[in-house]
Formats: structure tokens, C-alpha cells, sequence
């Protein structure tokens, strides 16, 4: 497994599940609130990694 | 609301009309009793679902015996009360998400505190609890700091038992009747 993308979207998947079932009982909210989760974890990895591009290692 | 209650048997004795009866909402006038009037609790602002209801106290033993195999096997204290979904659930991605962790050469941290952080990922670790037992018995998790997925391997392993953690609070919680 070589793709760090790959891991990225596994991560915030199975962290996403989680906090979803844990943090409410009914499926109708934990499809929306997984969902924001998981949208707002691949967002915010890109627009920072995007932000990071331009400064040296 | 007793009270109330009260008050709208009194003038149901009083024989009120069915045209008062209509006009003393809240209040229920049946036909079949003669100027009797039958109040309903939701009427009055009263919901039942708040009258406190005596519910059995868990004991701390078995509190105890819940939040063990809730470490142990992850999702096993949901499915112990009944929630098999979530406990499913749990019981599979978490073991999966440490699976992933140790197979992109993670690092199982050793219990050394002269590096706070190395000793907390360590306690993290520990958070998931048979499969980290089962992972160290089969010499799993050397770690190779040449590897791409390391520091991603890291951060399963950690999240991965912190998040068993959580799920271990919250089976405690519902068999609190918090939840």
C-alpha cells in the first residue's frame, strides 16, 4: 500500500464510522454526520496539503 | 395537575354542559358520562416520559466485567446490551483499522517514558486491547522507518486503540442509562 491518499481516505473512513455510531443511534443521522465527517477530513487534508505546496521541506 | 384534576371532577360532579365542557379545554367531555369531563396529562404540559422511572441499578461488578470485554473485544460491550449493529460494527473496523496499521510497518511503541510521547503512543496501543495482546505475542509491529506508510501505520495503530477507548466509554454510558 503505497498511496498516502489511499491511506488518507481509509483513515478518515473508519475514524468517520465511528465517531458517526457512537455519537448518534438513528441511521438517517449517522449517514449525515459520518458523511460531514468524512467530506470535511479529505477537504481539509487537501486544501492544507495544497496550502503547504508552495514552502520548502 | 392533580390539582387541575381536581377542579374538572369537581365540575364534572357539577354537572357542566357540554357547550362549558368544550370551553374548558384542556379537557376531554365524553358522552357517554354525563357532564363528566376526563383530563388528559399532555393537556397540562405533563409528559409522562419526564416522571422519573426506577430503572435497576447495574451493579459494579458487572460494570467492571463490560468495560473489560469491552476492551478486550472491541464492539463486544454493544453487542453484551443489544446493540449488535453498532457493536459489529466497531468489532470490525477498529481490529481492521490496527490490522492496516501494523501492515504498512507501523510501530508498536515500547513502554519508555523517558519519551513522554513513545510512552503515551504505547498506552494508546494498549487501548485496543486482545489484538494489541495478539500483535505483540506474534512479534507484529517492529516498525521500518524506510517504509511510506510509517508514520500513516502510526497513526492507525494510535487512533485505533484511543478509539476503542471511546467505544469503551460509551458502552459504559449506556449501561448507565445515560444514553
Amino acid at each position: 500500500m503505497h498511496s498516502h491518499l489511499l491511506l488518507l481516505v481509509l483513515f478518515a473512513f473508519f475514524v468517520s464510522l465511528v465517531f458517526a455510531l457512537i455519537a448518534n443511534d438513528e441511521i438517517a443521522d449517522q449517514l449525515r454526520f459520518g458523511g460531514m465527517l468524512f467530506g470535511g477530513f479529505l477537504v481539509s487534508a487537501i486544501v492544507l496539503g495544497w496550502l503547504m505546496f508552495p514552502f520548502p521541506l | 395537575m392533580r390539582a387541575i384534576g381536581f377542579g374538572l371532577e369537581a365540575l364534572g360532579r357539577s354537572r357542566v354542559s357540554r357547550c362549558q365542557a368544550q370551553s374548558l379545554e384542556p379537557g376531554v367531555w365524553s358522552p357517554g358520562r354525563r357532564g363528566a369531563i376526563e383530563p388528559r396529562a399532555h393537556d397540562f404540559g405533563v409528559h409522562y416520559a419526564a416522571v422519573p422511572v426506577s430503572r435497576e441499578e447495574p451493579k459494579f461488578g458487572g460494570l467492571m466485567l463490560l468495560c473489560l470485554a469491552a476492551w478486550a473485544v472491541p464492539g463486544a460491550g454493544h453487542i453484551w446490551q443489544g446493540r449488535s449493529f453498532k457493536g459489529f460494527a466497531f468489532m470490525i473496523a477498529i481490529p481492521l483499522m490496527f490490522a492496516i496499521g501494523l501492515a504498512v510497518h507501523g510501530c508498536l511503541f515500547p513502554f519508555d517514558f523517558s519519551d513522554p510521547l513513545v510512552g503515551l503512543a504505547a498506552l494508546a496501543h494498549v487501548g485496543i486491547g486482545l489484538p494489541y495482546l495478539l500483535a505483540k505475542a506474534l512479534s507484529l509491529g517492529a516498525g521500518d522507518v524506510r517504509a511510506i506508510g510509517y508514520e500513516y501505520g502510526n497513526a492507525f495503530l494510535v487512533v485505533a486503540g484511543l478509539l476503542n477507548l471511546l467505544v469503551v466509554i460509551d458502552a459504559y454510558d449506556i449501561a448507565l442509562g445515560r444514553k
